[in-house]
């Protein structure tokens, strides 16, 4: 009996899983390209899915931030620039290999 | 309205709220600037977007967070949200006000700050543009009973009269922002009718980052038109990096707090326009201070086989870049956007032999994109080496941008098609099969998608092509054996994944259930 009670069980798990994996192929072959990423980091079809495993349910014990961690400039921002720089290093183009992306604003130029 | 407190307050507690954005970045920096400045903060996540069918949340679930509210007592209440879930968000915050009167209620997001004037009569304030200091100084005003009216950003509607504040100048230094709240004990998962206590953002395997704000270009159908017109500031950058040491603080962070961790997504619009001595440092210390896997987007121009080498040396495993339309007209005239055509040629031979994951943007449903236009990007995307992976976007009109100023300037669009007003992005945020679409258009659609893989002759699809208006008046066949081509590109997947053991029926099954509660 409890041999042919485990047999069952798995037999069941196996076409429930199989029964879900039909169902997102399914869903997926509706979707011609790949998920943006937020929806792939989700979808284990795209190498996604939760981190959660059957042995782990719900949360996982994770250590708190210690607050002096935080970085703790609280003065005013708007004078102290450490600003992207304009020289892009993309727009050199000694060997003609890209296109010319100088125009930020292409219809307008 | 409600509600400029008379009193300074004890115990200031603010609750933040985002709808179908478990990913939301900005909702954690306003949290984690909040406690800096000493504030109680705590974050409701109604539901995370996990697919292209979203639903109004259940009565229960918004009974959930309306209790996790009245549990909290907070002094403000902030709603941040894009554009097309504002019908949502209305219907929450009216469920709010009804149960809370006397609680003001701020919005942030994009979708507020497209559009304040149709926002602003619903709520107490709106957060128009960047958030962090704004939040404070509204926190802080109402925490001592001072003037909340006059606040940079903020827009207010206290007692019936609309206040419109002009931004504060940008952010110049972002290591002036603090590392995002990522703590657990504050955060409210609310899904399936139920809810958990718990960061939900570290379910998944990936921690998600921004290098910088703004972006040097100004695509026309993009949110960064949005902030340019927001922020018309001479003499001030619009795009902003951090440093490296600021940037490598909070990876080392997530590394702690984020246990599972195994990749890095990068998420600035434009990753690593930066300068040469900022690389340098990047790509020396990447490797040796977090040393796992990444994935970014690059621009056209910057997918040059010697940087990405170096990249890859440091970890790249996974570039997106933007083709959106092959067609330089289309990508001139309707996008405001320079051509990469050859820029990814170029990088797409080399890559024959560097071998990184490569993902091509793709824009659909272009309303005004002619059949030469959807003609060159088909035959552009065949010149490309399979296989390739490609992110489909249907064209969705948000409010604000430069794309749906233009068309309702001209009256070319409808303004019942823009998001807001409609839920298109509900329903094709990821491009589906079964939209309604012109014959035309699901000819275009079937061609770039078998375009992509491997298993499809290439000659094929070219004659398919040289048909077309055979083709087009019969689609059916050709839409379907697109979609066969779908589904046999999954089922190797699947059984590749399962074969290395990425795949287990433990993921599947629990994503199958999360599908299916979702599109109740």
């Amino acid at each position: 009996m409890g041999l042919r009670s485990r047999l069952k069980g798995k037999l069941k798990e196996t076409v429930q899983g199989v029964s879900a994996l039909a169902r997102v192929i399914h869903d997926e072959a509706n979707h011609p390209g790949r998920p943006q990423p937020h929806m792939a980091a989700r979808n284990p079809l795209w190498g996604g899915g939760d981190v959660t495993d059957e042995t782990v349910d719900g949360t996982t014990e994770s250590p708190e931030l210690d607050v002096s961690e935080l970085p703790s400039t609280t003065e005013s921002p708007e004078n102290s620039a450490s600003e992207a720089e304009g020289d892009y290093w993309f727009l050199h183009d000694p060997d003609g290999e890209v296109d010319d992306w100088s125009r930020t604003n292409p219809k307008k130029t | 309205m409600p509600k400029s407190t008379d009193a300074p307050q004890d115990d200031f507690h603010v609750t933040l709220m985002t709808i179908y954005s478990v990913e939301n970045a900005g909702i954690r920096y306003v949290s984690a600037a909040l406690q800096r400045e000493g504030f109680d903060t705590s974050i409701i996540f109604l539901r995370d977007w996990v697919h292209n069918s979203l639903t109004m949340p259940t009565e229960q679930e918004i009974e959930i967070a309306l209790d996790v509210i009245a549990q909290k007592q907070p002094k403000l209440i902030g709603l941040g949200f894009m554009s097309s879930l504002y019908p949502i968000a209305l219907e929450v915050t009216r469920r709010i006000q009804e149960r809370f009167p006397d609680i003001p209620i701020i919005w942030g997001g994009i979708h507020p700050t497209s559009v304040p004037e149709e926002c602003i009569p619903d709520v107490d304030y709106l957060c128009v543009g960047e958030g962090e200091m704004a939040a404070v100084e509204l926190c802080k005003a109402l925490r001592d009973g001072n003037d909340t009216t006059s606040i940079p950003n903020v827009w207010a509607n206290v007692d019936g009269q609309i206040y419109q504040n002009t931004p504060r100048p940008l952010t110049q230094d972002l290591d002036w922002l603090p590392y995002p709240d990522v703590r657990d004990d504050n955060k409210f998962y609310i899904e399936k009718n139920s809810f958990t206590i718990e960061e939900p953002w570290k379910r998944t395997a990936e921690y998600r980052i921004y290098f910088s704000r703004g972006c040097p270009y100004n695509c026309s159908y993009c949110y960064v038109s949005i902030l340019r017109d927001v922020y018309n500031e001479k003499g001030k950058k619009f795009y902003r990096a951090r440093s490296v040491d600021h940037i490598m603080g909070e990876l080392r962070m997530a590394m702690e707090l984020f246990p599972k961790v195994a990749r890095i997504k990068i998420d600035d619009d434009t990753s690593f326009a930066f300068g040469d001595a900022w690389m340098a440092e990047f790509l020396e210390r990447y490797p040796k201070e977090v040393g796992i896997p990444f994935e970014c987007m690059l621009i056209p121009p910057m997918l040059r086989p010697n940087m990405i080498r170096k990249l890859m040396a440091a970890g790249l495993v996974r570039v997106q870049t933007g083709i959106e339309s092959a067609s330089p007209e289309e990508s001139i005239e309707f996008h405001n956007r320079s051509p990469g055509n050859k820029s990814i040629l170029n990088f797409a031979e080399a890559n024959k032999e560097l071998g990184l994951n490569i993902v091509y943007d793709v824009i659909i449903d272009n309303p005004h994109a002619t059949e030469k236009m959807k003609l060159e990007t088909a035959e552009f995307l065949l010149e490309l080496p399979t296989p390739y992976d490609i992110y489909f976007y249907s064209l969705n009109y948000f409010p604000g941008t430069a794309l749906t100023k233009e068309g309702l300037e001209s009256g070319d669009l409808d303004p019942n098609l823009v998001e807001g007003k409609t839920t298109k992005a509900w329903r094709q945020f990821r491009v589906s099969m079964d939209w309604p679409r012109s014959n035309e258009d699901k000819f275009y659609l079937a061609i770039y998608s078998l375009a992509s893989k491997s298993i499809v002759p290439r000659p094929f699809i070219r004659s398919l092509l040289d048909n077309r208006e055979y083709w087009k008046q019969n689609i059916e066949p050709l839409f379907y054996l697109a979609w066969a081509a779908n589904y046999g590109k999954m089922f190797f997947v699947a059984m590749r994944y399962f074969r290395n053991g990425e795949l287990t029926w433990f993921k599947v099954r629990q994503y199958a259930s999360l599908k299916q509660l979702i599109s109740q």
